[in-house]
């Protein structure tokens, strides 16, 4: 009898911790957050109408291809203006789609619809993007993002890609990151200018290097542009990422170098940082010592998280408002109160099934079942 | 005489008359006004010569051809191209109608003495009298101001044939030609409509005149006779002007009155709506034209009760009346028929799960409602919905110069269908819609589309949270511009048939939208049955 209700407390457990339907969509409780991961061999797509009323939008294509259902839908057609319309009213503005593999002229297609609603963040992840696409008939057909985001994305026209994309994209794009890349080599007379475009991340990339920084950063393109971020891209010193902003003549503010393994050159030509450069992080770099070269003067300057056996003297350093050597071996030695601010590493929470299951077996343990 | 001469004027005047009992002192909704043009012969020419010239048999005993009118065909055939085949047409058959009448005509038998000098009295018969040809020329029919219709018919010609006899001072007998020429026939018809609010038509005038009477006799003596042929001329001729004006009373009385009693006087448009076409008074005759009220009351065809408000009057434009026929239509008429639907239940609509496609895994639950209301899972997980939408109040059919629109108004309210108890109302939207009507005409019905514009949502009230009223407007707008709205323009499209008698036929159709009513104008065309 006992051991009887006990199976039966466990299975009571591990029902909760499963959805009782493999339904792909799920919606949050005020409607406001929605995610499909379509991963089923024949997944019920008409769950996706779920998300129609959400703000925040995930699709999910479990690394399917989609080429079949080129078939089934006219992407060159212009929508009629009931779809517009009902496009209008959705109040998506955060949309990413990942995993699958799609053709370029289904995905130009869904920017073309999109472009009528108003989404302001697009996510692509993991995308296999196949074939290419002619052109949109009109400039600019796409949404008006202020983010997009491009993590693992491989396009058949190669280096062309961001050309290509450019032409679906509205002027107002503020943030673009781009991570995972297969190329970053633009062909930079077919790239046109963003003109609002503030922050660049090229985090994630740790095949750029420095010469493929010099070839990604085309040179004009971005005009606007005062946030760099180059974490584990490849970098390998301070003065070569300068020589390569130089090269682009970009006015940069803010330039995030961390998570690179940097290495100080001796004797490296002297380089002049952009003028207005007031923050500089080279947190996670494995620098040994304070690299030389750097900006005269910074607003912020991060140096933690590195390998510094020495207090740097003060010549060494520019003139910093806001300095940071928290996490260097020097400083183990020096003091063991100083430094341990932030950075408290917080252990996974663990899913919530598991600590269910534990919690069970634990109570069944103590009740004598399992002996 | 039957229903030939009957046909005359009733094919004349039964685009005018139709009715029953109506109420006086009231606006009509409905308005069809005659001008002269559609009143006017024209171009009539000789009738009879055509007639004859279709190889029609010559009669025999009295008797005519079937119908006694040469077919439409043969009037093609014959080559006479009429410009406008129009309400002249009918006119043009009414006369034919009226020869053939003459001609079935038992004419009554002539008696008289006659004297020879120093020989005696005698006394002639002639009997047998039957028409054999005429010619009906120079016919017009008119408005008469404050009166009603004026026909005329002048410079027409009759032949007969017969037999005579003669007896007393010699007996004998043969059979003789006559043929009586310059006929004119002037005859006023009064047209009214009496307390029970039927029309009325009365010949109150009608003068005849035969200019000229040709008698030949033959037969053995007859030469004999022919010497008194002046005296038998002036006869006959007395004679005939009396029983011309005799018969068109006659025909009048006996036949059209009748006549227009029995015609319909309320139609039925379709399963809801019938139409009462009574005339409110009586035609109204001016120089150039005959406006008929017609009362063009809508009612509900199984349930009728009184209209809610009285039609307002219409102010027909003076205009210079360039089509043969005019229509105005109240808008009132529109809105009497939208009163009906409205309280028939007919412009409420209900949406539940199983319209929607079987194999759509979206249906109408609460579960796929959520994008809508989406806590209202919350309270009822998994249960299917029912949409109900009513109009709020009659649409009104608001005509102004230049278009025609309607702002129906709904209410739609969402109920979850809970199992094993009564629905529960979950929430209330208030949607207005704005539509913009256009009329084309086809085949004498007045056929409609209507061109919508996006409807507009509120919400009145949501007792499951957040209402996300953007995305339900904009799916509703789908549902309506894709679905609602096309089905409608198909029952639309049905039309909604015109007062006219079965063998007329509208042309050239122009339609003007003045203040509060439509003003439809059309040339007519007979057809022959």
């Amino acid at each position: 009898m006992e051991r009887q209700l006990g199976f039966l407390l466990f299975l009571l457990t591990l029902a909760h911790a499963f959805p009782d339907s493999p339904e792909p969509c799920e919606l949050d409780e005020d409607g406001v957050r929605c995610a499909c991961n379509f991963s089923d061999p024949e997944p019920n797509w008409q769950s996706a109408f779920l998300c129609i009323g959400a703000t925040d939008v995930k699709f999910y294509g479990g690394g399917r291809s989609l080429e079949h259902f080129l078939k089934r839908v006219n992407t060159e057609a212009n929508p009629s203006k009931q779809i517009t319309d009902v496009l209008k009213s959705l109040s998506w503005q955060r949309l990413t789609l990942g995993n699958a593999r799609v053709p370029a002229l289904m995905l130009f297609g869904a920017l073309r619809l999109l472009g009528f609603t108003s989404l302001k963040e697009l996510t692509l992840e993991n995308l296999e993007v196949t074939g290419t696409a002619l052109p949109p008939l009109l400039e600019a057909s796409g949404p008006n993002l202020d983010t997009l985001r491009l993590s693992n994305v491989s396009w058949a026209t190669g280096d062309a890609w961001l050309a290509e994309l450019q032409q679906w994209l509205k002027p107002g794009l503020k943030v673009l990151h781009i991570a995972q890349a297969h190329s970053l080599n633009f062909s930079c007379e077919q790239v046109r200018v963003f003109p609002a475009l503030v922050t660049l991340d090229l985090s994630d990339n740790p095949e750029l290097g420095e010469k493929g920084l010099i070839s990604a950063l085309c040179r004009s393109k971005f005009p606007a542009l005062r946030v760099l971020a180059l974490r584990n891209a490849g970098m390998e010193t301070p003065s070569g990422v300068c020589s390569a902003l130089a090269a682009a003549s970009l006015q940069l503010e803010q330039l995030d170098l961390s998570h690179n393994s940097l290495r100080d050159t001796e004797g490296a030509p002297g380089c002049d940082w952009p003028s207005k450069l007031n923050s500089l992080n080279l947190s996670f770099t494995e620098l040994k010592q304070v690299p030389k070269g750097l900006p005269a003067k910074l607003n912020v300057l991060d140096l933690s998280y590195n390998r510094l056996n020495r207090q740097p003297r003060p010549d060494e350093l520019p003139k910093v408002v806001h300095l940071s050597l928290t996490g260097n071996p020097f400083l183990d030695s020096e003091s063991h109160s100083e430094g341990y601010s932030s950075g408290v590493v917080v252990a996974p929470v663990r899913s919530s099934l598991a600590v269910g299951l534990w919690a069970t077996l634990a109570v069944l343990q103590g009740a004598g079942l399992f002996a | 005489m039957e229903a030939g001469t009957g046909s005359l004027l009733s094919t004349l005047l039964g685009l005018l008359l139709l009715s029953t009992p109506g109420t006086r002192g009231a606006n009509p909704a409905l308005v069809a006004r005659i001008t002269d043009k559609g009143l006017e012969y024209g171009g009539l020419g000789s009738l009879c010569r055509d007639y004859r010239q279709q190889g029609h048999r010559p009669l025999e005993s009295g008797k005519v051809g079937a119908t006694g009118e040469p077919r439409a065909e043969e009037r093609r055939q014959g080559g006479r191209a009429d410009p406008i085949f129009s309400l002249s047409a009918a006119a043009k058959e009414g006369l034919l109608v009226l020869q053939t009448e003459l001609q079935k005509i038992t004419l009554p038998d002539f008696t008289g003495d006659f004297k020879i000098k120093h020989v005696g009295h005698g006394h002639y018969e002639f009997h047998s009298l039957e028409v054999q040809n005429c010619e009906l020329r120079g016919s017009s029919l008119k408005p008469l101001p404050d009166h009603g219709l004026s026909l005329a018919i002048s410079d027409s010609s009759i032949g007969l044939r017969g037999k005579w006899k003669a007896r007393k001072i010699v007996k004998l007998q043969g059979s003789f030609d006559l043929n009586v020429n310059g006929i004119t026939i002037s005859v006023n018809l009064l047209l009214g409509s009496d307390p029970s609010g039927r029309p009325t038509v009365t010949a109150s005038r009608c003068t005849s005149r035969i200019y000229d009477v040709d008698v030949d006799l033959s037969g053995k003596v007859g030469w004999l006779l022919n010497i008194f042929h002046n005296q038998i001329e002036s006869k006959l001729r007395k004679v005939l002007e009396n029983k011309v004006c005799e018969l068109i009373q006659k025909s009048v009385t006996s036949d059209l009155q009748p006549y227009l009693q029995t015609l319909p006087v309320t139609a039925e448009i379709d399963d809801v709506l019938s139409i009462d076409y009574s005339l409110v008074e009586a035609p109204r005759a001016t120089a150039q034209m005959l406006d008929v009220m017609f009362k063009g009351e809508i009612f509900n065809r199984n349930h009728r009760s009184p209209p809610a408000s009285p039609t307002p009057m219409m102010s027909l434009p003076e205009n210079k009346c360039k089509q043969m026929v005019y229509f105005a239509i109240s808008n009132h008429a529109f809105n009497m028929a939208s009163r009906v639907y409205h309280q028939a239940g007919y412009l409420n609509f209900t949406i539940t799960d199983d319209m929607l496609p079987p194999d759509s895994n979206i249906r109408l639950n609460t579960k796929s409602f959520r994008p809508f209301t989406p806590q209202i899972t919350r309270r009822y997980p998994n249960m299917n919905l029912e949409l109900r939408g009513a109009v709020v109040s009659t649409p009104l059919l608001n005509v102004s110069p230049g278009n025609l629109s309607l702002a129906p108004q709904m209410e739609i309210e969402g109920f979850v269908l809970l199992p094993g108890s009564t629905p529960e109302s979950v929430f209330r939207l208030d949607v207005v819609a704005n539509v913009f009507a256009s009329l084309t005409f086809n085949n004498s019905k007045v056929t409609g589309m209507l061109h919508p514009e996006k409807a507009q949502v509120k919400l009145i009230e949501s007792k499951v949270g957040i209402f996300n009223v953007n995305l339900f407007q904009a799916f509703l707008n789908y549902y309506l511009l894709n679905t609602l709205y096309p089905d409608a323009n198909s029952e639309l499209a049905k039309g909604f048939p015109l007062p006219l008698p079965r063998n007329i036929k509208l042309h050239d159709l122009d339609l003007q939208i003045h203040k509060g009513f439509l003003y439809l104008g059309a040339n007519v065309q007979y057809l022959r049955v």
